[in-house]
């Protein structure tokens, strides 16, 4: 695919089977009569003065994703036709470019600027255009010429497996011509169904779906430049030009969007994608173009113009159903205010990083209350609940900052069941003045107990304690176990840790 | 001409929550609102620190129970009645769930917004902790950054939502960027919130807060249970509130026991801190000992600390703690 520009002829080797054999040739190997599939030491012994190139699939791949990425330049529906065809569905793209022949010119032009060699068909259905491309003469032909473009191409230009291809042209049948107009029961009967799936495929007798390999944006805008855009401004006044055409879209359908991308398309063929989040259905222009101010401004020289972006498309990824704009009333605009500050921080600084408590149907305190992503979080987050069982259940106070993990301290107590007397946290002794307690809290028992490594808590049950020291600092502390559940056979055995105590919150 | 230019070198530096009079936010207490001129500042900056580290979960206590005044409506006499509490806290657990179902409150929300390394060190806020210092989870939104800058610009943006009531902001240690502090003291005065700096160590250097305090624990009240841990004898109001009742969820697992340490059993009563206002742009520095009492919602005076003096940073407790 790719020319070489050393004089030496340059060919790719890969293993096939147990045999190195030439996978791809340039130009100046093709002249000298080397064929991809021929045997490496073969290829050396015709041509001792070969440059060879080690196969690397994988990067193959890549490369090819990245071309399949800078073609949705020309429409969103591309395929992979792994390992060296793409596959685009140019349905209702073709005019924007003047036709399909202009199109292929532009495409043409292009890839060749890159540096590849390429060769381009276009036709009505996918197996044709595959053929044409490969085999036959790669041109744009017009739906319902697919018959023609067949007819005089091998059969192997049909997608089929080789070994079919080889036990065909052992009875005779070379073209595709030579089928095309066979009695179908017998073909069947002797090669199998694939044959005339192909085959009725390429005809368009049968549909056949094209699978592109990223999602298909719901709502898509995009503009052209002629002259490339380089400024942070200037792409921030396209993606609100976009939006205002994609609100009007979203609007009629009732929509908002909950996840937009920006995709950037450089002169140099390199794309750059930009996501942001919502916190809820967005359809305001100027709240989109807020929304990516930020991301941008944490992109900072990230996004690297180059010189200059010769195409921009803004996408809704996700949508989702959004009730007509409220306006006027106070609260309902406090509450988009939030909804703004939570998006602009998100895009900002990363949706993880900005949470809001949620209160879970757990008695285990670190459960209980959790932090999720604030865009995340529907409007139900528990509290209600949460609030309505403390109040029954007269729970104690909860304290103000808990840590993300218990930390082990140093007990004393005075009673084995009773509150620590004095203990050692960080290097530091507390005495005990007061304490209040125990709260006991199960362990959850349908879940297996974690090894101590992981949880040093354990899934014991715990007995917490409010305490405060003589200077008056609070603390939540709790002993995992219970001394009621020891005996000493099981210490000595091990079976049952022993209780420790830990650390687990402070109050204000 | 010199004093001229001062003059109006004072008027352009004057925040705009200053020079607009009512935007103050009494505490309750006449002793400090007297010393503050009214009350706390809206619309500007306020920095609290903590006496050392191990004080920081008391300055948050004291910076949330004053970012809890903005909300609170229950401004009366403090009720000492049992059943009036439970009422009280009954509307408080119901308004968490209808923010606006009070009359008289605006559902405004708190960002609290810390380093990484400070929530890992200290520990995250707590959703049923917030509960006893009156402020729903609801209206909570905790924002955890990278480093310096980005908490700076998160405040200031956090500051410029008008949904926003009080915006605090954790700083763990390092001087401050007066740039930075003068553009949150501004976006505060734009928009009326309370902007709350909450520091882990005192420092001294310059600053447009309008306050400065130092915060450290203070020993509460104690009180001592009822004997058999289930009885309803009186106590101090506040945290002994809250399900000191005898419950399956709260049994005890040695009630019978004779209480330990010679019969003098304690348990913690309302959280008390000692706030010593070290720098005020409308008054003296003072210092005080406050408890915040969760069911009134406010706080009450609880004793004086050592008489006003020489600056804290002159007294050698400071550096003990």
């Amino acid at each position: 695919m790719e020319t070489g520009i050393g004089e030496l002829p340059l060919v790719v080797a890969g293993k096939r089977g147990n045999a190195d054999v030439l996978v791809a040739v340039d130009e100046t190997a093709e002249r000298l009569g080397l064929t991809p599939g021929l045997a490496l030491a073969q290829a050396r012994a015709m041509h001792p003065a070969l440059d060879v190139v080690p196969e690397d699939a994988s990067a193959d791949a890549e490369l090819l994703e990245s071309i399949a990425d800078w073609c949705l330049r020309y429409t969103p529906l591309i395929a992979c036709d792994a390992p060296d065809g793409l596959l685009l569905d140019i349905s209702g793209c073709a005019h924007l470019y003047g036709g399909e022949r202009p199109l292929v010119a532009d495409l043409g032009r292009r890839l060749a600027a890159a540096g590849f060699a390429y060769r381009i068909a276009i036709a009505g259905t996918i197996g044709a255009a595959f053929a044409a491309a490969r085999d036959g003469r790669p041109d744009a032909y017009a739906n319902g010429e697919e018959r023609d473009i067949l007819c005089p191409l091998p059969l192997g230009a049909l997608r089929l497996p080789p070994p079919m291809v080889a036990s065909l042209g052992r009875v005779g049948l070379k073209c595709i011509g030579d089928i095309i107009d066979m009695p179908r029961a017998p073909l069947t009967a002797r090669f199998g169904g694939e044959l005339l799936r192909q085959l009725d495929r390429a005809l368009g007798r049968e549909h056949e779906p094209l699978t592109p390999r990223l999602p298909v944006a719901p709502y898509v805008a995009e503009k052209r430049f002629h002259d490339p855009i380089a400024r942070e401004e200037d792409v921030l006044g396209t993606v609100e030009m976009l939006a205002v055409q994609l609100a009007a879209a979203l609007e009629r359908r009732g929509d908002g969007a909950r996840r937009i991308e920006l995709t950037l398309f450089r002169t140099d063929g390199a794309l750059r994608r930009i996501a942001a989040g919502t916190a809820r259905p967005l359809r305001d222009p100027a709240d989109m173009r807020a929304l990516f101010a930020e991301r941008l401004n944490a992109l900072a020289d990230e996004l690297d113009p180059g010189f200059g972006f010769d195409m921009a498309r803004l996408s809704v990824l996700v949508a989702e159903p959004a009730p007509p704009e409220q306006i006027g009333i106070g609260a309902a605009e406090d509450v988009g205010e939030l909804v703004r500050l939570v998006d602009r921080l998100s895009a900002r600084l990363g949706a993880q990083r900005v949470r809001r408590a949620v209160a879970q149907d757990s008695h285990i305190p670190e459960v209980a209350s959790v932090s999720l992503p604030a865009q995340a979080t529907g409007t139900d987050d528990g509290w209600a609940a949460f609030h309505r069982y403390r109040a029954e259940a007269e729970l104690a106070p909860r304290p103000l900052r808990l840590l993300s993990q218990p930390e082990p301290i140093e007990v004393v107590a005075e009673v084995p069941d009773g509150p620590p007397l004095r203990f050692k946290w960080r290097r530091a002794l507390h005495d005990v003045a007061a304490a209040d307690g125990p709260e006991r809290i199960e362990g959850v028992w349908w879940h297996p107990q974690p090894s101590e490594d992981i949880a040093p808590a354990g899934n014991r049950a715990r007995d917490y304690f409010r305490v405060e020291d003589k200077g008056g600092h609070r603390f939540w502390l709790f002993r995992a176990g219970l001394y009621r559940d020891l005996t000493r056979a099981d210490v000595a055995q091990g079976a049952i840790a022993a209780p420790a105590w830990f650390v687990h919150g402070m109050f204000g | 001409m010199l004093d001229e230019l001062r003059q109006h070198l004072a008027r352009l530096q004057k925040p705009a929550g200053l020079v607009d009079g009512p935007a103050l936010l009494p505490l309750g207490v006449p002793a400090v609102d007297e010393v503050l001129g009214g009350g706390l500042a809206r619309g500007a900056l306020h920095e609290i620190a903590a006496l050392s580290e191990a004080h920081l979960p008391a300055a948050t206590g004291f910076a949330l129970g004053l970012a809890a005044l903005t909300s609170s409506s229950f401004r009366g006499a403090p009720t000492g009645e049992p059943g009036i509490q439970k009422q009280l806290l009954n509307a408080r657990l119901d308004s968490g769930s209808a923010p606006l179902a009070r009359p008289g409150m605006t559902a405004k929300h708190l960002v609290w917004i810390a380093e990484d390394m400070a929530l890992a060190e200290s520990g995250a806020p707590h959703g049923a902790g917030l509960d006893d210092f009156s402020l729903s989870p609801q209206r909570l939104l905790t924002v955890a950054v990278a480093h310096r800058q980005d908490l700076m610009w998160t405040m200031e943006e956090a500051l410029r939502c008008r949904a926003v009531g009080a915006v605090l902001g954790e700083l763990r240690h390092g001087a401050l960027d007066s740039v930075a502090v003068r553009r949150l003291s501004l976006a505060a005065a734009d928009s009326g919130a309370l902007a709350f700096l909450l520091r882990a160590q005192p420092a001294h250097d310059a600053s447009t807060a309008v306050t400065r305090w130092v915060v450290g624990t203070a020993p509460s009240s104690l009180s001592s249970p009822s004997p058999g841990w289930g009885g309803s004898a009186p106590k101090a109001p506040g945290w002994g509130d809250i399900g000191t009742e005898f419950t399956p969820t709260r049994r005890a697992s040695h009630g019978d026991l004779p209480p330990p340490g010679g019969g003098e059993r304690k348990e913690p009563g309302a959280p008390r801190f000692a706030a010593h206002l070290t720098r005020n742009r409308r008054g003296p520095a003072a210092s005080w000992i406050l408890e915040w009492r969760p069911t009134d919602e406010r706080f009450v005076l609880a004793a004086h600390a050592e008489p006003v003096a020489a600056p804290l940073r002159h007294r050698s407790h400071q550096k003990v703690a």
